[in-house]
């Protein structure tokens, strides 16, 4: 089985420092890069097109969507975690809206960021149960002449 | 109130005593007495078997829970599927499960609902999801169709400063890599996003992604 490719973003080394410590630790896990600025992360996950990209959200709420937009078009099989700070459920649908498969708060134990990339590699996703009435309701307002989806 | 409509009694049977709650439970077997009972009763939760005969799932379903707004739905199915998951819950469910979900996990659900969340199982949240970017997505390529035409009145500097927000650049980027201050590359961008008529970076970042190459020269 080859290891699940990870490239970690953040513009904050001490951010990045506890996933690539536990990302290095896992045998099933290869950091294949690290970035920092919206531009220099674009350009990396383009270029290593890694199977998931963790990506902090050191950035204000519009210029993370600009780059999960980016991300989604420049490398589309690449799963995105966000990696955020007391995060209010609408930052974290809207995130997901744009194209984050998973969110992780910063708080996290680092043996939850293994099992997140694991989940979202593996096409599931990483969020709060309870977002998924609010996933739902975005889809439903997105939509409201077509309930059913036809 | 909790309101269980199957046209199987051995089915009814089975969640209502699995329920176990203090709650009154009324039981129905066909679509034209739900529907009475929606509008009458109006139960906290509906435990609905898709075998209901006339329900015609989803279109059928999604009238049935539109009787009233307070209904929180679990559909009960024999063959769990994504696809029909995901149908059901846009159809207005707020659960997804299978018919012979044991006891416990049934009044778990039941719980999960009346709290308004969703009971269904993670890969669908996943698809959810996909599906909400994708719409998402399909938004903000129907606007870029409609300014197409306008990139072609951006000034040189203004095309230089979209191409480098597609490229992902902050406006502290974009200034030290200009030579300019984060205050003028606002004001170009608030012109940039006047004359293209976007809301925000986010538009025109995809904006310039989707209509690749944008060059200087032009």
């Amino acid at each position: 089985m080859r290891p699940i490719t990870v490239l970690v973003a953040d513009r904050r080394p001490a951010v990045r420092a506890p996933s690539l410590h536990r990302l290095r630790h896992d045998p099933g896990l290869r950091v294949v890069g690290e970035a920092r600025t919206g531009g220099e992360i674009v350009a990396v996950t383009a270029a290593l097109k890694p199977r998931v990209l963790l990506l902090g959200d050191s950035v204000r709420s519009a210029d993370l969507h600009v780059m999960l937009g980016l991300v989604r078009r420049k490398s589309g099989r690449t799963r995105v975690i966000v990696v955020g700070h007391a995060s209010a459920p609408h930052t974290l649908v809207d995130a997901a809206a744009h194209g984050a498969h998973g969110w992780l708060e910063a708080t996290d134990s680092p043996a939850l960021v293994s099992r997140a990339v694991r989940a979202v590699d593996s096409g599931e996703a990483w969020l709060p149960r309870h977002l998924a009435s609010d996933i739902l309701a975005r889809l439903q307002a997105l939509a409201p002449r077509d309930p059913v989806g036809r | 109130m909790i309101l269980i409509a199957s046209p199987t009694p051995a089915l009814r049977t089975r969640w209502r005593q699995g329920l176990h709650t203090a709650a009154a439970i009324h039981e129905v077997g066909d679509r034209p007495t739900l529907e009475r009972s929606l509008s009458v009763l109006k139960p906290a939760v509906l435990l609905i078997d898709l075998e209901l005969p006339d329900l015609n799932p989803p279109e059928g379903l999604h009238a049935v829970l539109q009787v009233n707004a307070v209904t929180k739905a679990i559909v009960m199915t024999g063959a769990a599927t994504e696809p029909e998951g995901v149908a059901v819950l846009k159809a207005g469910a707020r659960g997804y499960c299978h018919r012979d979900l044991d006891a416990t996990l049934l009044r778990k659900a039941v719980d999960v609902v009346q709290k308004g969340e969703i009971w269904a199982g993670r890969t669908l949240t996943s698809q959810l999801l996909e599906e909400l970017t994708a719409r998402v997505e399909e938004r903000d390529r129907e606007l870029a169709g409609r300014v197409t035409a306008r990139l072609q009145r951006l000034t040189r500097r203004e095309r230089e400063i979209a191409l480098l927000v597609g490229g992902g650049a902050s406006n502290k980027e974009i200034g030290n890599k200009l030579g300019v201050t984060e205050r003028t590359v606002k004001a170009h961008l608030t012109a940039i996003f006047r004359k293209l008529g976007v809301s925000d970076r986010l538009r025109l970042a995809l904006l310039v992604n989707d209509h690749e190459p944008l060059t200087l020269s032009s």
